[in-house]
């Protein structure tokens, strides 16, 4: 037998070759070192790609949010394409393919009973569609009261699938009250048609057309023996009466004179209709769909701005520092505003920390926070450096006072042949800036003669036994300065 | 029709798994699962499921690359505006992060039946699923997959050098 084929060893080590096969590269591999070799390093590769894609799973965090509403803040954020939510699928999907037929009794006992048939038709149709059940859904009016028919309608899909995705929406919009701007905030109660919202529109036009349909085939066939309340008003009120809606509901005894106690039941299932409607209008407008913007300033009590100090949108990950004149603006992505209220903080280093509680629900907001002084406070800060794998740069726990420079960033760049890292603390009253620069020593004499090029800033460059050039620049005192050199760098001699 | 419960129990969290370290995206990946399964319930029959299922994801997420290109970017640009505004993760998280990113670079170099091949061997296929997948005969996986295994080790590794090598020089 010649040697081996690494394809062929690949397969012998996933255990895919038939057993005489397999014998004989056992065989072989037994007797010859050349293949031995090959197959332990086949096996280090298996190994190691395995490895490789397993790394893959740990998808970074800030790209998929992680939230109080998991992945789903995500599929609101961004355009989709297919909709049903993973937990709704199995929901969705009988709704697809099986014939639904659900009746609703009324708890009265009325006779009036809604059918709600959900006929997957055209299936072949329904990948494209974003909620096949509403789109395909179509209700049929049993009773001859075709002026109950949307309220029935509606309140039977909610009854349906009270917490259904696809059905929420169809609720919502079947009665018309979700107009165009309510759609895409009932996209976020959960809904799962979050960037179909011309669609969704469009299908709610569908389905309104088809109960018109329904209603006027009611119209012109005899009625079971109950009494038809509408059937000799004028055809055109139809389409207003087709709005169930709180103050609609004041409407219908009188479009009922004859026959006041169905009156008063419709009026009830109206009354019901539009408290779905009006819970579910309230949670949208309570949950917003705006990107929501938050600025304001951060200033002393004795009102000089700061800056560098961190404002934290607390629970989630966004954040910001003021900028020079203490001013900052955070972003709060629609995804990660829910009409929830979260705590607002602003913190800098010797003066102590301010919250505000922030609801996330109008934009833009604007919050000033003024921080008192706080030289006492003896606060441990733990500085993170970046560049993580090089070792040493373990995180550091410093303890100290509030006088400890805190880092804020850091970055290597090369200029001229030398590597230049800069690094930016935030001390009390502002940042400074330490350049260090692994420089030859022509370049350090070079740096060390030019003067600092900006009058209001002041810097300190020296440079230490290793040969390192070190500036240390910033928008404060030249004492400060000097104070976090000491504080960085202990003692100059 | 099939017992969707049961595909979905068995095989979702699998062609998730494999769809989220395809395509780096796992809210993408569950709706192509999704997608995959509702497609599933209208198939008759169906001799191999499993490779059914990874075929049928597999041309879903052909089909979707095609038409939402633009979309993909716009979804690139929110992730860069998102990520713009989180604080700085910490040190593990940095780390993970890079090696992630570093599979995914050495991943997508490969070739799209090399890779395809891989993940779906990740995932548990045999040879004779992974091979009716991709349209290719059983015999060629085992080279196929040689050649994927290979040069998906060597060009992490390549990266991890110069990942170093840049450390390297940050360090000094």
């Amino acid at each position: 037998m010649q040697h081996l084929d690494e394809g062929t060893i690949h397969a012998w080590l996933d255990g895919e070759l038939p057993p005489a096969e397999r014998a004989e590269v056992e065989a072989h591999v037994a007797g010859c070192a050349q293949c031995a070799a090959a197959v332990a390093e086949a096996r280090g590769f298996v190994a190691a790609s395995s490895r490789i894609l397993t790394a893959l799973d740990s998808v970074p965090g800030g790209v998929i949010p992680a939230s109080a509403t998991g992945s789903g803040a995500a599929r609101r954020a961004a355009p989709r394409r297919f909709v049903a939510s993973r937990a709704w699928m199995a929901v969705a999907a009988v709704l697809v393919l099986s014939t639904v037929t659900v009746i609703a009794t009324r708890p009265s006992g009325d006779t009036a009973q809604l059918r709600v048939a959900a006929a997957a038709r055209d299936q072949k149709e329904a990948p494209e569609s974003p909620i096949p059940s509403q789109e395909q859904a179509h209700a049929m009016k049993k009773s001859g009261r075709s002026e109950e028919l949307d309220s029935q309608a509606v309140g039977a899909v909610a009854r349906v699938a009270p917490d259904s995705p696809a059905a929420a929406p169809a609720a919502a919009s079947a009665g018309g009250k979700a107009a165009a701007g309510n759609a895409p905030a009932a996209m976020q109660s959960r809904a799962a048609a979050p960037s179909e919202q011309p669609k969704s529109v469009d299908q709610t036009e569908r389905l309104k057309s088809r109960l018109e349909a329904e209603r006027k085939t009611t119209l012109v066939r005899p009625s079971d023996g109950a009494p038809r309340p509408m059937a000799d008003a004028a055809p055109p009120s139809r389409n207003a009466e087709a709005q169930p809606s709180a103050n609609r509901a004041s409407d219908k005894p009188a479009a009922a004179p004859a026959a006041p106690e169905i009156a008063k039941d419709m009026a009830e299932k109206r009354e019901d209709a539009s408290s779905v409607y009006d819970s579910l209008s309230a949670r949208s407008a309570a949950i917003g769909v705006r990107e929501i913007t938050i600025t304001g300033r951060v200033t002393s009590e004795a009102g000089a701005p700061l800056a560098a100090a961190s404002v934290v949108l607390e629970g989630t990950h966004i954040a910001t520092t003021t900028s020079a004149d203490g001013s900052y603006a955070l972003h709060v992505p629609a995804a990660r505003a829910n009409g929830q209220t979260a705590p607002l903080v602003a913190r800098l280093m010797g003066y102590k920390a301010a919250a505000a509680p922030i609801a996330l629900a109008d934009t833009p907001i604007t919050h000033d926070f003024v921080l008192a002084a706080n030289p006492l406070s003896l606060s441990e800060v733990v500085v993170t450096g970046q560049g993580a794998a090089a070792a040493g740069a373990r995180p550091r726990r410093v303890t100290g006072t509030d006088e400890s420079p805190v880092m804020v960033s850091r970055s290597t760049s090369m200029d001229s042949g030398d590597t230049v890292v800069t690094t930016t603390y935030a001390v009390r009253g502002g940042t400074v800036t330490l350049i260090e620069r692994s420089a030859t020593q022509d370049t350090l004499q070079r740096q060390m003669a030019k003067a600092p090029d900006d009058t209001h800033i002041n810097s300190i460059t020296w440079s230490d036994s290793s040969g390192r050039m070190r500036t240390l620049r910033g928008a404060v005192p030249p004492d400060e300065l000097e104070r976090v050199r000491t504080a960085l760098f202990g003692a100059t001699p | 029709m099939h017992d969707v419960d049961r595909l979905f129990r068995s095989y979702n969290e699998m062609l998730v798994r494999y769809l989220t370290r395809r395509l780096g995206d796992r809210d993408w990946a569950e709706e192509v699962a999704q997608e995959t399964f509702v497609r599933a319930l209208r198939q008759e029959t169906m001799t191999n499921e499993r490779a059914w299922l990874f075929t049928v994801a597999n041309n879903l997420v052909r089909d979707e690359a095609r038409k939402d290109s633009r979309r993909r970017r716009h979804l690139t640009m929110l992730y860069e505006e998102e990520k713009e505004r989180t604080v700085e993760p910490e040190e593990s998280a940095i780390e993970r992060a890079q090696e992630a990113a570093m599979a995914r670079a050495a991943v997508d170099g490969l070739v799209e039946r090399d890779r395809l091949a891989l993940l779906m061997k990740e995932e548990g296929l045999d040879y004779s699923e992974i091979a009716s997948a991709l349209g290719m005969s059983v015999g060629s996986i085992g080279t196929t997959l040689a050649r994927a295994r290979r040069r998906l080790v060597e060009q992490y590794e390549r990266l991890q050098q110069e990942q170093q090598r840049r450390e390297g020089n940050a360090a000094s």
